[in-house]
């Protein structure tokens, strides 16, 4: 199945593509939250900027929100199923200003 | 004392005369600083029922005893009164370099009454005080920062107001710093109302710190420790700052889009054109406010086109900024984003409620209840950043189309009138921050219940539900309740907004939260201050805070069970088409019903019981809300 995942701000500044843009990830049907973790490791572990990702426990820093299919992936787990063709999005959460 | 110059200015603007105040030691113990021992003395020395801009009503610039000291962030003062927008208690605080200067000049805080005949400011170096004749400066915007600073010493800070202040705009603010504001309630008419166009203040007193060794490394290792970590909000802060949050904001439902009632994804695909990325691309340094560690502003400039900076630069636009003027009116024009955010600035404007009041036009435009004929030509379109800006342009001058729309969404529907009230999103007058409900539904309590309407920085659940983006509150039992377990959010609300009471009274930023340590409030006040702060005394005294805010509102016969609803779009789901709220109905009565349980208040009246008052240290507040327990 098809799932998209778009990156902002200090997550998706190194990506080499537009701020914001889905990037579309192929994955096995049902596949998880863990298969989509996976898969943005391989891909963009490398670019993303220090310490915003953990390729030990193929995981986000804890700051890093990520919100799809109508919740928090990152609160249910790795082993959240995906909605096929969703989208999740990451970002560093602040706020006020 | 320590953290305190334990002295206060008093000056009556009607008669010129100048008064140096020296409070009793139980005022900075008892409420901190800040709008704690603001509200304090409005309470004692404003009688209900003034007029918020008449001669009786007093403004007040005040810090706290963080504020100027090697504290985390200890660089904010906040500006006090009653709201001449609500109505109610008014608050609103600022960083920049305005009140470190303020407390080095002599005092902790002034405070005006009166109405100066003419146009003046008011000069303090090193514990003089002095009135000066403004009149050459009545009419500028930001200039008057640099020419008194000519005028006057490299050395002095400004605080100010624009020619939104001058013509009492009710969404105008009190600024410093070249652009940075004390923006909500609509204090800067106040100001305006009693001809003050600014405060100069230098000075070479140090604020007394009663273990400076203790803190001084505390503060050093906390700082070393974040730098070392590097976390992710650390490095957005000092990258992008709060615009490093715009786009994905929008996308996720945290922005309000189309006056409230549109979906991120749907109706603003443009939304990273006026975010993070986007923006540095017009970067020219990054700045900060005093002295602080995290330094998370920029300057900016657009060097030529339509859109040019008037100055040199100007400072990057903030999230509630973008917000306000991006997803709420679909604006995607970088350059014009930047100039309606230097036209705000410039002249001292509320950005959320500017660009708030303008979404609410807008929409009457698309609804053809105002035309072409009604906004001077001004094509009010959805995006439209032309008439955008020159709209903005005009409010700040109270010219054109814009006299109706300056002071705020509620006020322009009345003016408009034929049904238009219906799409002025405010809660009693003021326009909320730009935190969807719906996402994070712990913002619709500080929408309603905090006694400045509509307010997003008094802390509460909605903060951390969006901060850890988590639907389980990340608090230690039994406070960790999910987000939408709505009835049973009232003790996790009252311990979250209890702690921002004080930590805004002592005169810090909410931003240190995502760098210091968890402990670092307790911490930094026993260092400062000498005395012990633990988490039962900031939970106490945050509670004083917040009890005597809003019993200044119930005095005035302000009841917001009664008086605050929050708009139905801020707090309905259903219609939505993407984004985190996306289906979700919010339950305000029963997050309310939960809190006034948690805090002692009456469920319809909002009242606290007199027993809870006197427990709070309050108990000369009975006579005023419970006048039957004292009847003779």
């Amino acid at each position: 199945m098809q799932y998209h995942a778009r990156f902002f701000g200090l997550i998706g500044m190194n990506l080499n593509v537009p701020p914001g843009e889905p990037i579309t990830f192929e994955l096995p049907d049902s596949a998880s939250y863990g298969d989509l973790l996976d898969i943005i490791g391989a891909r963009f572990g490398s670019l993303f900027p220090p310490n915003v990702w953990n390729a030990e426990t193929r995981s986000f820093h804890p700051q890093v929100v990520a919100m799809g299919d109508g919740r928090s992936l990152a609160s249910a787990g790795r082993e959240t199923p995906l909605a096929k063709d969703g989208t999740a999005t990451f970002f560093v959460p602040i706020a006020g200003g | 004392m320590y953290g305190v110059m334990g002295k206060m200015l008093w000056v009556d603007l009607t008669s010129g005369e100048i008064t140096a105040e020296v409070p009793a030691d139980d005022l900075y113990r008892d409420y901190v600083g800040g709008y704690g021992i603001g509200v304090r003395l409005l309470y004692d020395r404003m009688p209900a029922g003034i007029d918020p801009m008449g001669p009786d009503a007093i403004f007040g610039l005040t810090t706290g005893p963080l504020t100027g000291t090697r504290s985390i962030t200890g660089t904010r003062f906040t500006v006090v009164g009653k709201s001449p927008k609500t109505g109610t208690w008014g608050d609103a605080n600022c960083g920049g370099n305005f009140g470190p200067a303020l407390k080095f000049s002599g005092y902790d805080a002034i405070y005006f009454r009166g109405i100066s005949p003419k146009p003046v400011y008011l000069y303090v170096r090193d514990g003089k005080a002095e009135i000066r004749d403004a009149t050459p400066y009545w009419g500028n915007g930001v200039d008057v920062e640099a020419e008194l600073i000519k005028e006057l010493g490299d050395d002095v800070k400004v605080a100010w107001i624009g020619q939104a202040g001058e013509n009492k705009n009710l969404m105008a603010s009190v600024m410093n710093d070249l652009g940075r504001a004390a923006a909500r309630n609509g204090l800067g008419a106040v100001m305006g109302s009693k001809n003050l166009k600014a405060v100069a203040v230098a000075g070479t007193q140090k604020v007394p710190v009663a273990d400076e060794a203790g803190l001084n490394a505390y503060v050093t290792e906390s700082m070393r420790a974040a730098k070392a970590e590097n976390s992710p909000a650390y490095q957005l802060f000092t990258t992008f700052g709060t615009s490093g949050l715009a786009a994905a904001s929008a996308m996720n439902g945290d922005s309000p889009v189309k006056n409230w009632v549109g979906s991120g994804e749907v109706d603003f695909p443009g939304a990273s054109k006026v975010s993070d990325v986007a923006l540095d691309k017009y970067r020219v340094r990054r700045t900060g406010c005093w002295h602080c560690a995290i330094s998370c502003g920029a300057y900016l400039s657009v060097p030529d086109g339509p859109y040019a900076t008037a100055g040199a630069y100007e400072h990057r636009p903030e999230y509630e900024t973008l917000a306000a003027f991006g997803s709420m009116l679909l604006m995607d024009d970088t350059e014009a984003m930047l100039k309606v955010n230097e036209l705000c600035n410039r002249a001292g404007m509320d950005t959320i409620a500017a660009g708030t009041t303008i979404a609410f036009a807008i929409e009457c435009f698309d609804r053809g209840i105002i035309n072409t004929a009604d906004t001077g030509g001004l094509e009010l379109r959805w995006g439209n950043a032309p008439a955008i800006v020159e709209v903005t342009r005009q409010m700040a001058e109270r010219t054109g189309f814009g006299a109706i729309l300056a002071d705020g969404a509620e006020k322009a529907a009345e003016r408009i009138g034929k049904d238009s009230a219906q799409y002025a999103i405010h809660v009693h007058g003021e326009e909320p921050g730009m935190h969807d409900p719906r996402y994070s539904p712990g913002m619709a309590l500080n929408f309603h219940l905090d006694p400045t309407p509509g307010r997003h920085t008094t802390g509460g659940t909605g903060e951390l539900e969006f901060f850890t983006g988590s639907d389980e509150l990340p608090l230690p039992a039994p406070l960790n309740v999910h987000k939408r377990d709505y009835a049973a959010k009232g003790p996790a609300h009252r311990f979250l907004v209890n702690d921002r009471q004080v930590a805004n009274s002592a005169g810090i930023c909410i931003f240190s939260a995502f760098i210091a340590p968890p402990d670092a409030l307790a911490r930094e006040l026993t260092f400062v201050t000498g005395e012990p702060w633990d988490i039962g005394r900031i939970q106490a005294t945050g509670e004083r805070i917040q009890t005597l805010r809003h019993a200044f509102n119930l005095r005035e016969g302000i009841n917001p069970v009664r008086d605050c609803p929050v708009p139905k779009r801020c707090l309905d789901g259903t219609e939505l088409k993407s984004g985190m709220g996306k289906g979700y109905v919010v339950d305000l009565d029963a997050m309310r019903d939960s809190y006034l349980s948690a805090v002692g208040w009456d469920k319809e009246t909002t009242v606290p019981s007199a027993d809870g008052l006197r427990a709070l240290g309050l108990g000369d507040l009975v006579k005023d809300l419970h006048p039957e327990a004292v009847a003779p």
